[in-house]
């Protein structure tokens, strides 16, 4: 377990003076332009389930579980590359969006070990914890089709082990590596 | 494909062909690109105007 748990905005913070103002799930928030949906609601407390983003790296848009409703907007846009404009209004909970994540959330545990008690990402897993958030609960797609469960893990790194079965492809290993550390490549 | 071929081969058919077909929900909204978004239209459109081939019998009155 992380020793200091920080808020995580989801995406970095914006330096633009300009400010906008929206409203999310009924709340109006005021950020700086530029900002993403995901973190104007990270400031009024409104936690968007999300997998590929933190926010000391870029926002990638990849997991689709962040996906929102925007009046007005076709669509299901990803909270987290979406910026915020002014006057749009916001929904980060509705049915449609709540089945959408769960067959998101479905695909992803589908192609992934139910090793959980043995893992050593217990109870410090993001997985899990959206597994959780969208309330998935049973995966019907079976796990008997093709998947990455026997693939071999790459040790050859000393600071970090890459296990195929266990990755969901959401590339945030590689943007720390090149947006943080910068040793990329 | 996986879930189909279950769907083909008759296993627990009605429950695998709502899997798909709510597989296609998914990826119409949830895609990241266009591809993904626009795949499940020709899958969709086969269960609806071909029932009898899913399985779930005929159509009442002929496809437009």
């Amino acid at each position: 377990m992380a020793l200091i748990q920080e808020i995580d905005y989801g995406t970095p913070a914006s330096k633009a003076e300009k400010r906008v103002t929206l409203t999310i799930d009924g709340q109006k928030v005021s950020v700086p332009e530029g900002t993403s949906i995901m973190r104007a609601a990270m400031e009024l407390n409104n936690e968007i389930p999300k997998l590929c983003a933190t926010d000391s790296v870029e926002a990638y848009g990849s997991c689709r579980l962040c996906l929102v409703e925007i009046e007005g907007r076709n669509g299901t846009p990803a909270s987290c590359t979406t910026p915020v404009a002014d006057g749009i209004v916001v929904k980060t909970q509705t049915p449609r969006l709540k089945q959408l994540r769960k067959g998101v959330m479905e695909l992803y545990i589908s192609d992934h070990p139910l090793d959980c008690l043995t893992c050593s990402a217990n109870g410090d897993c993001e997985l899990q914890d959206m597994a959780g958030v969208v309330g998935l609960r049973e995966v019907r797609y079976g796990y008997e089709g093709d998947n990455h469960i026997v693939s071999k893990k790459d040790e050859s790194n000393p600071y970090f082990t890459y296990d195929p079965a266990k990755c969901i492809v959401c590339s945030r290993c590689v943007r720390a590596c090149e947006e943080v550390q910068g040793t990329f490549g | 494909m996986e879930t189909l071929d279950k769907v083909i081969a008759n296993k627990d058919r009605e429950r695998n062909l709502q899997v798909v077909e709510d597989l296609c929900h998914t990826m119409k909204l949830g895609s990241l690109c266009a591809l993904g978004g626009f795949t499940p239209y020709p899958v969709l459109s086969a269960i609806k105007h071909f029932p009898e081939d899913f399985g779930r019998g005929h159509l009442s009155v002929a496809a437009e």
